[in-house]
């Protein structure tokens, strides 16, 4: 039984496992698409499906659902209608979303139902074999009801979902365990940017255990406001060609729609990209080639909202950029490489940005969320239902954590983190230092945080292309970083007769009621102490 | 990274000097590996001290 991963969005759908050989595999449907359109369109008789049913938005756009997902569990009342504006038009079915379909009226919850089976069924087809365990991702900001009606759903359409989790942490969990990094402590930003929506969480790894410090969801940046951006472009200049507004008629709208997302996509691999519409308004063609800068142009307002949404989430979360070490950048939109280049430029040098077009090895962005669902559905497959329902329980989620790091005093009187802030506790960990004396002294520390600046006189840049930092070219660059200091001392330990250049094991155990156990080793040599909680 | 010497005049072997600075109470997200780790030992602990009473 194949463990099995599923990130079902607005827009895209995408069902991930782990193989017998520990690999991760994301399933293509029968049309080789791995993201899967989530849109069903009913023509007649005929149900279609996925990339089928997104072709359908052209004739029969009002039978074709699109951008549902967010629907689930929301009253009629409550949902905003923006993006069902080109698309078949939701309606109120005893107080739940629904849309009327030839006549029929059809609840959301029926739409996902249907969606779902086509997707299980499309890879159980892949897989010959039955999918029943899945570990679903859901957006962060999913309510208990919410979760608990997809499931619900799922279940009717034969799916068994084991757990859900939230997207940003599926998506980081699939990134640090293909890069071996679940082990290190590092904050991280977790950036989505999808079809309708964007999502950003700031999260603190410790010991490999996430604790979300903060997350901002919008419905107002998404791949959609680029399609919308690169539609308006062409249609100045279609105007200007032919006097005719290219988005005229519902049709029109929709083929130029179709159009300006096929030409974005192929805008993140290639510099240049065709955009051709036959028959776009009153019988005239268009046929125009755009190319990578232009459409940087077209998208500039959504490109630096997007930053600056990620900037409003590390407010909101205390911090400042300079305290993110790294950014993963998840969702479709992701692949566009002038986002993560807008992103270099307003996080520090020492901020890692993680994005396909910086690193091509990395994967898709938009597979990072089902593949760390499938990882999960892997972790949990030889837990019972019992076990993992335990393991959801508040005294197990609820954990204490260190509010200040707590670290050694180096012998240059620096800081040196031993546990980061948003440690949880019970934990035990050992660091190795050298001995710069005969006898050395251990001594704990809590840190705070301070803010280090340094003058850099500008060097000699080699001119590469970019636009923005012209005008900046001959002042000093002030550098600022995050350095921890020794402040609130706990305790002092000293270790005699380790020798000068030894290696010296310091030990440093919190004990669930906060009690503390220091300990240091060196050869023979060995000294401890308690401090009580 | 290296440790510095024992001050002259420090002439025990430990002195506690205080205790950390008040915790903070945070849900912790319930994947990978090490939550698993974290979880399983909580349920034990959980089983164990059933047990006991
Ligand atoms: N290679 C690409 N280059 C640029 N944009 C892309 C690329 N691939 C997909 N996209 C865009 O990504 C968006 C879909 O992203 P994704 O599949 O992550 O959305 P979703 O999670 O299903 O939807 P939402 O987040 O809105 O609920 C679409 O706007 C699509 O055009
Ligand atoms: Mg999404």
């Amino acid at each position: 039984m194949a463990a099995v991963g599923i990130a079902f969005g607005n827009t895209t759908t995408s069902i991930a496992y782990v193989r017998e050989d520990g690999k991760l595999e994301v399933i293509a449907d029968p049309d080789g698409d791995r993201f899967i359109a989530s849109a069903l369109s009913y023509l007649g008789q005929d149900e279609y499906h996925g990339s089928q049913a997104i072709g359908q938005l052209i004739r029969n756009a009002e039978n074709t659902i699109v951008n549902f997902r967010d629907f689930i569990g929301v009253p009629f009342e409550k949902i905003d209608t923006t993006y069902s504006q080109h698309s078949a038009k939701p309606i109120n079915v005893d107080g739940k979303v629904g849309y009327e379909i030839n006549g029929n009226k059809i609840t959301v919850e029926e739409v996902t139902k249907r969606h779902l089976k086509k997707i299980a069924k499309d890879a159980e087809d892949y897989l010959g074999e039955k999918i029943e365990d899945v570990v679903l991702s859901v957006p962060e900001n999913f309510t208990e009801e919410q979760k608990a009606l997809l499931i619900n759903l799922a279940k009717q359409s034969g799916l068994n979902i084991r757990q859900t989790i939230s997207e940003p942490s599926a998506a980081l969990l699939s990134h640090l365990t293909s890069e071996k990094e679940l082990n290190n402590d590092k904050v991280y930003v977790v950036a989505d940017f999808g079809g309708i929506r964007s999502d950003v969480s700031v999260i603190a790894v410790r010991g490999g255990i996430f604790t979300l410090l903060s997350s901002a969801h919008t419905y107002e940046l998404g791949g959609n406001k680029l399609d919308l951006a690169l539609m308006d472009f062409v249609a100045k200049d279609f105007k200007s060609k032919y006097k005719v507004d290219a988005l005229g008629t519902k049709k029109s709208w929709a083929k130029l729609n179709s159009a300006s997302i096929i030409s974005k996509k192929t805008l993140s691999n290639v510099e240049s990209a065709p955009i051709s519409v036959d028959a776009l308004a009153e019988g005239f063609d268009y046929n125009n080639t755009i190319n990578r800068m232009r459409f940087e142009v077209v998208g500039r307002q959504v490109f630096s909202k997007m930053a600056a949404f990620i900037e409003d989430a590390i407010k909101k979360a205390g911090l400042e950029t300079l305290d993110i070490d790294s950014v993963l950048l998840a969702g479709g939109s992701s692949n566009v490489p002038k986002i993560a280049r807008n992103l270099e430029f307003i996080f520090p040098e020492s901020t890692k940005i993680i994005a396909p077009s910086l690193d091509s090895k990395l994967p898709n962005p938009n597979e990072l969320n089902s593949r760390g669902a499938a990882l999960q559905a892997y972790l949990i497959s030889t837990f019972d239902d019992d076990v993992i329902k335990q393991s959801l329980s508040a005294d197990v989620v609820e954990t204490k954590q260190l509010s200040k790091p707590i670290g050694l005093k180096g012998a240059d009187g620096e800081f040196i983190t031993v546990l980061p802030r948003n440690t949880v506790y019970p934990i035990k960990r050992v660091i190795s230092l050298e001995a710069s004396a005969d006898d050395v002294f251990i001594e704990l520390y809590e840190g705070e945080r301070t803010i280090k600046e340094t003058v850099e006189e500008p060097e000699e840049e080699s001119e590469d292309e970019d636009e923005e930092d012209d005008d900046s070219e001959d002042e000093p660059d002030i550098i600022r970083e995050v350095v921890y200091k020794p402040s609130k001392l706990l305790a002092q330990l000293a270790l005699r007769g380790a020798g000068k250049g030894a290696k010296v094991e310091v030990v440093v155990n919190i004990r669930k009621e906060g009690k503390i156990q220091l300990a240091a080793r060196s050869g023979k040599v060995a000294s401890k102490g308690v401090i009580e909680a | 990274m290296s440790l510095p010497a024992v001050p002259a005049d420090f002439k025990e072997d430990f002195k506690a000097a205080s205790k950390f600075s008040e915790p903070l109470e945070a849900k912790v997200e319930p994947v990978g590996q090490y939550f698993l780790a974290h979880a399983t030992r909580i349920l034990q602990d959980r089983t164990w001290s059933e047990y006991e009473q």
